[in-house]
């Protein structure tokens, strides 16, 4: 179908778009990312690197090797190894009650076209107002990416033509944004090489979302609800070498913004995009390959992967002698083909005729703002880390405690209540995080709180309960909430630690088994575990499992 | 009013060209002027020997002078108000940038638009001044209550004291400069002499004389045919016809739209920019876009924001030795329709060049009628331009120039004008 129409469908605009027409999605990703300079990374010799086997182990995970073994002789076999650079342009929609320049809801998945107005809608006459939240949460941002915090900023017009934005011109920052010079650290799980990666902040600036379109069979159709919802875009330096890296660059951004309440960072309702640019580069080559680009990534594991597809794809062109098919491009990731596919061709940098908003004055921030901003400012997931690492645990743990908010703020009440640190982890890791993830909930939704765990874990501390008749209870207290002192004494689950009483149940087992008794004194010695098992069974799990262990021996013994 | 604003001369409204009730004594006998690009066959013989009303305000300014209106509001970013209110024997008021809201006001220059006003006399003017002045939180632009407080109570920027009026002399002891880069080549004799009168009349009112220079006013014009049509570019890319203009179909309405040629995204914005934007809109939108183009905005967009501040230092550094300026409104009367037709658009760009600057700078620009001149019958008039937000003052100078021309009138007789008399 060659025509190009309009609808106006009840609930607002609907624009039908010809199928044939060329896609341009907005954002600014292509802006031309600072790939000018050495990044700290890139300066460390390959070389020293790969000296031992230990430091090779490092290397391979550090950096995505690629070996290439030229096939057309067995003779001339060589290997090349290139150096993958990895830049990230991550888009975050501001927790703003009502969109940045108008008093629309910026709420997500409402009925397309109904959170709209004359502004947003970019009616002829409107004129913006900026919403101050949007200024609030940048600022802190840009504190938290540890930034300079521009004292005075401006907005400008970003310019082109798509049926998404309502006024042919963004409103983003141009050459003066909110915040630059920034980085942050990121803390490597040990399966992947360990570590702390410092990443550099290039900038983070505050702009407008666009409309969102969808394509069907005979149109596109536009959603205008998500025009002119507040985002922070932040770009990284060129920094990250490997696809983990760039995916625990991003989950570390998402936390921040999770933990500073800055942004929800929902990556499948889009609340966080993350825009991908990789280039390799044979090690020892100085100028930078050509960057491409990779968008449509909806989880950090599907960066990485993507990332890691890519750079096979890239490194492959290079070694078949085809690296000129390597282009200034944008890519989108597929997630069922696992490969990235050719969404449009970067013909030169667009030119989007940036210039001053004249409708918007300079965004001007006095010591006392900025400074009060730092003061209310939330602990960041770093500062958390560093908090737990100095608590004593283990590196693996402090990752899993200080990955979400929830958990984190959970485990703080666990402790605050007097809860051993290293008991109130397992639990959490283990069976808490289990319970969340087999039934899909996240810690607010469960009625357990920190202060009734960590009772649950001095009951067993105690020895009023076992630790299994602990695990038993939890999905009680998960599901009904309550003390759970009051949960064991109505279930009668109070643990027999009376010798007196654990020894009959003993005396009568071993009485009721003459059989394993004989085995057990003809050499059999593993049977003990059969008697202990037996006698936690005939307590109705309630016998405390240290003493009876004791107790079984000490009878086994007597028999002897 | 001429098609976004875009226009000195309302010629090129999208209904067709506006007219003056002013027309030259004896009449002269024209021809039809026969350029397709702008006649848009409106011209028959009832308009020979008509004359622009001036624009881009035109319709507003006919209203107030043909007496169907009290008073009319207009839009000026380069003197769009003004010009008509001069050509129409009219006052007409460019507030200072940020006084009144532009709410509502469809953009056109978004860092030089102003409403204005246009009646006719200056104290006509000050009434619906009065009315839409104040802060709108709507318009970011807007300047707080507590700056215009400050400069409106200025011992000698604020507005004219009852007292000073009626206590001898009205003026007595305001200083007007006379800025001497505002003389022109091709300023009319009639111009001149309305703008000596003016001088004349503010003397006899005790106000003290002076020529000053604004040294950057030649510059103006150019930096202002960069950047107004670089933010036209801007702010007219919502007309893509997706949510707002319209879409080029071949077919008569009601009826299904052919297929276009090109089914691109891109061809489908170009037909329908085409085809419903004016040839002068057109033409600015294209200048608009160059001047911001990437090879071309450091030697025209940056170069004309750098003009800009030249010019409104001019401005600060003049209001240093005086307390208002007195220029002509408009380098002669009301040009005939068909010769404005004819003119290739860099003369008429040119005729802009009393109004701009004090747009450029954001001041408050006052037109004032002076009289008609004496061969012509054609009225004439003069800009009053006052510091930034000093509005208050601007228009009670402006009335007490008013009442004096109006009760001195017999004594410009032989100056080639005559002078109007009271409204």
């Amino acid at each position: 179908m060659a025509t190009l129409k309009v609808a106006l469908s009840s609930c607002g605009m609907k624009s039908c778009l010809d199928k044939g027409s060329p896609l341009r999605f907005p954002g600014s990703s292509d802006r031309p990312l600072n790939f000018g300079g050495l990044s700290r990374n890139s300066a460390i010799s390959p070389c020293l690197l790969l000296r031992s086997r230990s430091a090779r182990a490092i290397f391979r995970d550090r950096y995505t090797v690629v070996k290439c073994v030229a096939a057309e002789t067995a003779e001339s076999v060589s290997e090349t190894s290139f150096e993958t650079i990895i830049g990230l342009e991550v888009h975050c929609q501001l927790n703003t009650a009502t969109k940045a320049f108008c008093n629309c809801t910026s709420e997500y998945g409402a009925t397309p076209n109904t959170h709209i107005c004359p502004v947003c809608m970019g009616h002829p006459g409107t004129l913006p107002v900026l919403n101050k939240e949007v200024v609030r949460l940048s600022t802190m941002m840009g504190l938290a990416l540890n930034c300079d915090v521009a004292r005075v900023s401006k907005f400008d017009r970003k310019q082109y033509f798509y049926p998404d934005l309502p006024k042919g011109y963004q409103v983003s920052q141009y050459d003066i944004p909110i915040a630059e010079h920034g980085h942050i650290t990121v803390e490597m799980a040990p399966e992947f090489g360990g570590g702390k990666r410092t990443i550099g902040i290039t900038r983070a600036h505050m702009e407008e979302d666009a409309g969102k379109l969808s394509h069907e069979d005979a149109c596109s159709l536009v959603d205008y609800n998500r025009a002119g919802v507040p985002l922070l875009e932040i770009v990284s330096e060129p920094d990250m070498r490997t696809g983990r890296e760039a995916a625990e660059y991003a989950a570390e951004i998402r936390r921040i913004v999770r933990f500073l309440g800055v942004s929800n960072g929902n990556m499948s309702e889009g609340s966080m995009r993350c825009d991908v640019n990789v280039s390799v580069r044979p090690f020892g080559q100085e100028e930078f390959g050509t960057k491409v680009e990779i968008k449509n990534m909806n989880s950090f594991s599907a960066i990485a992967r993507a990332i890691d597809y890519e750079v096979q794809r890239q490194t492959g062109l290079i070694n078949a002698g085809q690296g000129d098919e390597i282009m200034l491009e944008t890519r989108l990731w597929n997630e069922g083909s696992l490969k990235t596919e050719s969404m449009r061709k970067k013909e030169g940098l667009a030119d989007y005729r940036y210039f001053p908003e004249p409708d918007l004055g300079p965004v001007c921030l006095d010591e006392e703002y900025v400074e009060k901003i730092r003061m209310e400012m939330a602990t960041l997931p770093s500062q958390k880390r560093e908090t737990y690492e100095a608590l004593g645990l283990s590196i693996p743990d402090v990752l899993v405690l200080a990955d979400d908010l929830d958990i984190s703020s959970f485990f703080d009440e666990v402790l605050a209540a007097g809860a051993d640190v290293k008991q109130a982890a397992n639990w959490i890791k283990g069976d808490i995080l289990g319970y969340l993830k087999a039934e899909k909930k996240n810690i607010g939704e469960v009625k357990l709180t920190g202060a009734m765990l960590a009772e649950l874990i001095a009951l067993i501390v105690d020895g009023t309960i076992s630790g299994k008749i602990g695990k038993e209870l939890l999905p009680t207290l998960m599901e009904e909430g309550g003390s759970p002192k009051a949960l064991v004494e109505s279930k009668g689950l109070v643990q027999i630690s009376d010798t007196s009483e654990l020894e009959a149940i003993i005396d009568e087992t071993i009485s009721s088994n003459p059989k394993q008794v004989e085995q057990y004194l003809g050499g059999k010695t593993k049977l003990k575990g059969f008697f202990v098992g037996a006698v936690m069974k005939g307590s109705g799990g309630r016998a405390n499992p240290k003493m009876v262990q004791d107790l079984v021996q000490q009878k086994l013994d007597a028999l002897a | 009013m001429d098609e976004f604003g875009m226009g000195s001369y309302n010629l090129f409204s999208h209904y067709g060209p506006c007219i003056n009730t002013w027309r030259s004594q004896p009449h002269h006998e024209h021809s039809i002027a026969s350029n397709p690009d702008t006649t848009r066959s409106v011209l028959h013989e009832g308009v020979l020997g008509a004359r622009v009303p001036g624009g881009s305000s035109g319709g507003s300014a006919v209203a107030v002078s043909g007496g169907a209106a009290f008073a009319a509001l207009g839009s000026d970013t380069g003197g769009s108000v003004r010009t008509p209110a001069a050509y129409c024997g009219l006052a007409g008021l460019k507030p200072s940038y940020g006084r009144l809201s532009r709410w509502g006001l469809i953009a056109f220059t978004s860092s030089l638009d102003t409403p204005g006003i246009i009646a006719n006399s200056v104290a006509d003017l000050s009434l619906v001044f009065r009315a839409l002045d104040g802060a709108d939180s709507l318009d970011s632009s807007c300047v707080a209550a507590v700056e215009i407080a400050e400069c409106e109570d200025h011992p000698r920027w604020g507005r004219l004291v009852d007292g000073q009026r009626t206590n001898g002399l009205p003026l007595q002891g305001l200083r007007v400069g006379v800025p001497r880069e505002y003389r022109v080549e091709g300023l009319s004799p009639s111009a001149l002499a309305a703008w000596q009168t003016a001088v004349q009349a503010l003397r006899h009112a005790g106000a003290e004389l002076t020529t000053v220079s604004l040294p950057h006013t030649r510059s103006a014009l150019s930096a202002y045919y960069v950047i107004s049509p670089a933010e036209a570019s801007s702010n007219l890319a919502r007309f893509d016809g997706v949510r707002y203009g319209q879409r080029r179909y071949n077919g008569s309405a009601g009826q299904a739209p052919e297929a276009p040629e090109d089914p691109s995204l891109q061809a489908a914005y170009a037909r329908n920019r085409t085809r419903h934007f004016g040839c002068e809109v057109q033409r600015r939108l294209l200048l608009g876009t160059y001047a911001l183009s990437g090879e071309q905005i450091a030697e025209y967009f940056h170069q004309a924001q750098k003009v800009r501040r030249l010019v409104a230092e001019d401005f600060t550094k003049a209001f240093e030795e005086v307390d208002i300026l007195l220029t002509p409104a408009a380098p002669g009367p009301a040009p005939l329709l068909e010769e404005a037709l004819e003119q290739p658009p860099a003369v008429t760009y040119s005729g802009d060049v009393m109004t701009i600057p004090a747009s450029l700078a954001g001041l408050p620009a006052l037109a004032v009628p002076v009289g008609v001149g004496a061969d012509d019958r054609l009225p004439i008039g003069v800009q009053l331009i006052a510091p930034r937000l000093c509005d208050g003052r601007l228009l009670s100078v402006g009335e007490a120039l008013e009442d004096c021309l109006a009760s001195e009138a017999q004594h410009h007789e032989d100056t080639g004008l005559a002078v109007f008399a009271a409204r």
